[in-house]
Parts: structure tokens; C-alpha cells; sequence
């Protein structure tokens, strides 16, 4: 099966496009919670919705062009819709759940063009995050994302190797990755807080 | 046969991509690195759009989380920003063209946003309000076009490539520093030195002119036909901080005429403040206000001006 992106230069590799990037953290990102709960309750185990998704991503940020999209949500859940059917005729065995009709809530989006962009709610969420942080982590993110410092500089003020502070800010965004794909401003708090948590914690006893 | 990743390991694995991103151009090597990476399976692709989504909505976050952290630092923003409405009017910018590995960057902003913009060099531009903004970097210079509106610029020393900003018919040359410019679709350009000090080359003047830390220029629109170009004015430190409480989100005020209030708010909200009343619209007022809050602004105006305010379809009306 071809790849999306396999005749394109790596230069326009459309999932290397910052503008790609912001259009899919407006329009994709935001349903990523609701397209998971919907594939639990299609009885998708949940290491295969992990799966589902990232794949799902990789078709959409494959694309070359997303201007044929007016409903993200629901080509976001048809995507992963067919990867489930195509999935299904591989395997020879379908799925309990698989073929049932196509029934994606609500096909267009709910999201006002408002709430595609960061809301409070949201922001209080990522500071809880960033409070989960130890001080230093902490520190380097807030010099790197909210003073603008550039990793280098970052890197000079806290008086720390530039690896060190990408190891910071690679640990600080793989904390919001999880945050946004399991929760973000749409799914229920004590499940994100939950998750968040459990990493922290998990991060403690490695270092 | 080689173990499947996990999902888990994979986002990890992405998020550690976009960190190496984040610190600057990939060397070949690198990119070699990551290409392969990616190559390997397609969940990894995906990983990596939603780990750079991640990160982009980040980006646009940004002013509200700053205004956030504000908050624990200083009881008068925190007063004034939840006075205003904590930051209501920002919205996300947009972010268009590479920012890691081409060079030509176009910032923009809208109507109501403030925005911070790390450069590859480790400086950094804040957009103002309604702002467009062009960064082209090459071995021997760091060029910088101001098309519209206001920003601020942090630059980072580097004595082998001038940081170079062009607005209109004025450019300005540092090798570090801070500086403000802004230049309206009509009317003067406003220069404004905050640390270090740039060199200010404006058409037709006789001669370029030093604008020192703490002084402030305003060039005339055109050519200016051999004349000089305009004297910085000193300011001192409180002026200056002052005019710069835009980054903050916030509209200072000092003596300005009600009629300057509202056309600054206008920049910032398509709410408009309407005085009809010339009296009125000339009564000076002095105060921070949350840019992002007109509706605000005009009731706390009328209250101490004895005034009342109505809200019409054109905009917030304040009258006697």
C-alpha cells in the first residue's frame, strides 16, 4: 500500500508543515477524546485504539491538502472508521462492533471557531500539568514556551547543557501529548489529573 | 523479526523529535535520523503530526499562559487582568511558513492578540495587535519587515549579522538590544529603544541618526526631502515601561484625551467606544486598562467621568 507521502520530497512532507501542524491542532486534536471514547463503546480494545489513532493522524497529516475538509470531526472518525474495515477484511475475522453503520455523532463540528483555539479552561489544565512538574523541568519549559527564550538560552540562565534542556522540554511535551489525546479541555478531568499522575510518578522512580 | 513498538513508546519517541526540533535545524545526520524513524512504521508519522499539533497549539496558548503566570507574579495584574477578563480577546496567531528549516518566516497576528515568537537565532519578536511581520535570516544579516502594525524585538547579539527591521521608509540597524517599532497604515513611524540602541536610516533624510536605550522617535510618513531625520526624545523609566504594557495585554493610559483612548482600543476590539460629545472627548484620563475589555474600559470612564454608557449595534456608545 502507498504511502501518502511517499512521492512527495521530504521538504513537503505535509506533517512537517507548521501550518499543518496548527490546522490539525485546531481541527483534529480537539476530538481526539471524543473519537476514543466513540471507538470504546464500538468495543475496539483499547491497545488498538492507541493504534487506530496514530494511524488515523498519519492519514490525515499525510494529505496534501486539507481544504477539501469542512467537517475535521467527521473525517477524523470516518478515517478511523476505515482503518477498523480495512483491518476487519485483512484479518478475515470482523470484528463485534466493525460493521456497524457508520454512526459518527453529530457530523458536523461542534467546535465554534472560538473554542478551537486554547480556552481557560484549557489553560488551567496545562498548569496543573506544569505544577506536576519537578521545579527545574518546570522552569526550563516556562523560559522556553512562555518567556519565548530560545533552548539555547534556556540553557545559559539555568546554567545547563542545551541536551539537558531538550531532554526537558521532550519530557514536558510528551506530558501534554498525553494530556491532549486522553483528556485536553473535553474529556473528564479526574482521568487526565489521573494519567498525569501516574506519569509523574513513573517519571520519579526513573530518574 | 523486530518487536512493534508500542503507542506509548512512540509518542515518546515523537515527543523527543519535537524537542530536538525545537532546539534548532536538524543536521543532516538528524534528519537522516528521523526520516528513517518515520519511515519504520506509520503510526510513528502519525505520532510525530500530533506531538508538532501539540506543540502548535501550545504556540497559541501562549499569551493566555504568560497572562497565567502573571498572575502569580504581580498583585496589580492580577487585579487588573481579572478586572478585564483574563485575557479574553487573544486568540491563536497564525503561524505560516517553516520555522525550523527555511528560512523566510511570516508572523502575523489579529485583531486582539499579543504574541511572543522565539527566532532561530535566539531572539524573539512580540506582534502586537493586528500585526504582520516578515524574518528573513541568511549568513551575513537577520532581516526583519515590519508590513503593519507593532513589535517588539529582543535581539541577540551577534556582531558577524546585523539585525536589520524595515518599516515603511525607515530601517533600523542593531547588533543587540531591544526596540519597538510601529508603523500604522497611515501616519508616522514610531521607534522606540528600550536597551542597547539601533541605528535609524530614514529616505531623503541628510543623515542616519543613533536612538539611544530610552528614547523614542517618530518619523514622519514619505520622504523627508534632505531634511533631517527627527531627534529622540528621552523617556524615563516609567514611560517606557508604560508603553510597553501592551505585551502585559493591557492599555496605559496618562493623559490621553478620551478620543486617543478609543481610537488605541480600536486596535485592539472591533467593540467600538463612540464619543460623540466633543466636551467629553476631550476629558484626560489617566489608568491600566485590559486592552482586550472596551465594554469595561467605557463603564469604569463613565462612572468617573459622570457619564453613562449605551450599547448599540456600532459599538459602546458613552454619553452625558
Amino acid at each position: 500500500m502507498k504511502r501518502p507521502a511517499e512521492d512527495l520530497a521530504p521538504e513537503a512532507r505535509a506533517y512537517f508543515d507548521p501550518e499543518r501542524a496548527l490546522w490539525l491542532s485546531r481541527n483534529i486534536l480537539p476530538h481526539e477524546p471524543a473519537l476514543r471514547r466513540w471507538l470504546l463503546k464500538r468495543r475496539q480494545p483499547p491497545a488498538d485504539i492507541d493504534d487506530l489513532i496514530q494511524e488515523s493522524y498519519a492519514k490525515i497529516s499525510g494529505l496534501k491538502s486539507v481544504a477539501h475538509i469542512d467537517h475535521p470531526k467527521a473525517y477524523f472518525f470516518q478515517t478511523a472508521q476505515s482503518l477498523i474495515l480495512r483491518q476487519a477484511r485483512r484479518a478475515k475475522v470482523i470484528p463485534i462492533g466493525a460493521m456497524e453503520s457508520l454512526d459518527i455523532p453529530s457530523l458536523t463540528d461542534e467546535l465554534s471557531p472560538e473554542r478551537q483555539v486554547a480556552g481557560r479552561e484549557e489553560l488551567r489544565l496545562i498548569n496543573e500539568a506544569l505544577e506536576t512538574f519537578p521545579s527545574k523541568r518546570r522552569e526550563a519549559f516556562r523560559m522556553r514556551k512562555v518567556e519565548g527564550l530560545s533552548q539555547k538560552e534556556v540553557a545559559a540562565r539555568l546554567g545547563l547543557t542545551e541536551k539537558a534542556v531538550e531532554k526537558h522540554v521532550a519530557r514536558a511535551a510528551a506530558l501534554l501529548i498525553n494530556l491532549y489525546s486522553r483528556g485536553g479541555k473535553i474529556g473528564s478531568r479526574a482521568s487526565i489529573m489521573e494519567t498525569i499522575r501516574s506519569r509523574f510518578r513513573r517519571d520519579q522512580t526513573r530518574h | 523479526m523486530t518487536r512493534r513498538d508500542t503507542s506509548q513508546e512512540i509518542d515518546e519517541a515523537a515527543a523527543a523529535w519535537v524537542a530536538r526540533l525545537d532546539r534548532g535545524p536538524l543536521t543532516d545526520d538528524e534528519r537522516g535520523a528521523l526520516d528513517a524513524w518515520l519511515d519504520g512504521d506509520v503510526r510513528r508519522q502519525g505520532a510525530f503530526a500530533r506531538a508538532n499539533a501539540v506543540m502548535a497549539r501550545l504556540d497559541s496558548a501562549y499569551p493566555t499562559l504568560e497572562a497565567a503566570y502573571s498572575l502569580r507574579g504581580s498583585a496589580m495584574l492580577r487585579r487588573r487582568l481579572i478586572g478585564g477578563g483574563l485575557a479574553a480577546g487573544f486568540a491563536g496567531v497564525v503561524l505560516v511558513g517553516a520555522r525550523s528549516w527555511s528560512a523566510p518566516l511570516v508572523l502575523k497576528s489579529s485583531k486582539g492578540e499579543v504574541r511572543r515568537v522565539p527566532l532561530p537565532d535566539g531572539s524573539n519578536v512580540t506582534l502586537n495587535t493586528a500585526s504582520l511581520v516578515k524574518v528573513r535570516y541568511t549568513s551575513r544579516s537577520r532581516d526583519v519587515q515590519l508590513l503593519s502594525g507593532e513589535a517588539l524585538f529582543n535581539v541577540a547579539p551577534d556582531p558577524q549579522r546585523p539585525f536589520l527591521v524595515r518599516a515603511g521608509e525607515v530601517s533600523l540597524a542593531g547588533q543587540s538590544g531591544s526596540f519597538v517599532v510601529r508603523k500604522d497604515e497611515q501616519g508616522p513611524v514610531r521607534v522606540l529603544v528600550q536597551g542597547g540602541h539601533v541605528e535609524m536610516t530614514c529616505k531623503g533624510a541628510a543623515a542616519p541618526r543613533l536612538v539611544a536605550a530610552n528614547t523614542a522617535a517618530v518619523v514622519p510618513d514619505g520622504d523627508l526631502g534632505g531634511r533631517e531625520a527627527p531627534h529622540p526624545v528621552r523617556l524615563d523609566a516609567d514611560e517606557v515601561s508604560r508603553r510597553l504594557s501592551w505585551q502585559d495585554g493591557l492599555l496605559s493610559f496618562n493623559g490621553e484625551t478620551l478620543a486617543q483612548a478609543a481610537d488605541e482600543f480600536a486596535r485592539y476590539s472591533s467593540t467600538r467606544i463612540i464619543v460623540d460629545d466633543p466636551t467629553l472627548a476631550a476629558e484626560t484620563l489617566t489608568g491600566l486598562y485590559a486592552s482586550s475589555d472596551p465594554g469595561g474600559f467605557a463603564r469604569d470612564v463613565a462612572v468617573s467621568l459622570g457619564a453613562r454608557t449605551v450599547s448599540t449595534a456600532d459599538g459602546v456608545h458613552i454619553l452625558r
